[in-house]
């Protein structure tokens, strides 16, 4: 987790220090790398006997868990998100 | 829209390449995604790192924004409640320890299978998943809902990683430090929640 984030630290870095000649195509490279990422997770989880066995009855519940859970979050963060445009304004 | 498709597609590929195993047993291990994780948040770096503007923008952040986490914690649980009642034969303590995952998925399942068996670890880790996925490929449209904290709060413990270049493109990169501190906090609550919720 933390060398993740230590990769991070390293960019700002790296960004800062070339910032006057900047690399122009960051945003394509963060697009190739974010379709890589749900690849592999995809390969991870096709790859797990145990977790593709469960997608039927239990994939069930757990999607009406995961989707309230998210729900809820995302409302109370739009109230929060409310609150604190209300107050910049 | 089109973006989330494209991520969709990419994801469902995944799938059937691990399911059929088409590729070598190494090439989709946890190694390579680690990798591909830190070379994507070295991109989100550079990106803050060369924007001249991000000082300022970083600035004009709300104080207010110190409390997402303590929303993200109270609208999971909610969230939880109601799945709860819809799963009659769940307990609210199991639902609420399943949705205290907040994301983390490999935790989350772990410590739910050691306290409650291998059953509610499973539901556990597709939950934890399946957010993930609904952060990453809903967050275009969470933004347009739910306003820019949305993808935020709903990539819950992730926000510091997985889901941050997601964050950083769809809310804007002045709320990766907001992304970073929701993460931590979420990350660092997510052993004690589930603990006390499967002790319950």
């Amino acid at each position: 987790m933390f060398i993740v984030i230590a990769f991070m630290f390293g960019g700002i870095l790296i960004g800062y220090l070339t910032r006057k000649k900047p690399f122009r195509y960051t945003q394509q490279v963060l697009a190739v790398l974010v379709w890589a990422l749900l690849f592999l997770l995809g390969v991870i989880i096709g790859g797990n006997e145990q977790l593709m066995k469960g997608m039927g009855a239990i994939g069930l519940e757990a999607f009406i868990i995961a989707t309230l859970a998210t729900l809820g979050s995302v409302t109370a963060a739009k109230c929060l998100w409310h609150f604190v445009r209300h107050k910049d304004k | 829209m089109k973006g989330s498709l494209i991520i969709l597609l990419f994801f469902l590929l995944g799938i059937g390449c691990g399911y059929l195993n088409m590729l070598p047993a190494d090439a989709g291990g946890e190694d390579v995604s680690f990798y591909a994780l830190c070379a994507l948040l070295f991109f989100v770096g550079y990106s803050i790192g060369s924007d001249a503007d991000i000082i300022t923008k970083f600035r004009k952040l709300n104080p207010g924004l110190a409390f997402l986490p303590l929303m993200t914690f109270l609208g999971t649980l909610s969230g939880c409640f109601v799945a709860a009642l819809i799963l009659h034969h769940r307990s609210i303590a199991d639902c609420m320890a399943v949705g205290s995952g907040f994301g983390y998925y490999s935790l989350s399942s772990i410590f739910i299978t050691q306290y409650k068996g291998a059953e509610l670890g499973t539901i556990a880790l597709v939950s934890n998943v399946v957010r993930e996925l609904i952060t990453l490929l809903g967050a275009p449209l969470l933004v347009r809902w739910f306003g820019n904290l949305a993808p935020i709060s709903a990539g819950g413990a992730t926000t510091m990683d997985t889901t941050l270049p997601i964050i950083t493109q769809t809310s804007g990169k002045e709320f990766v430090p907001v992304s970073i501190y929701h993460g931590f906090v979420m990350d660092f609550s997510v052993p004690f929640v589930v603990t006390f919720f499967c002790q319950l």
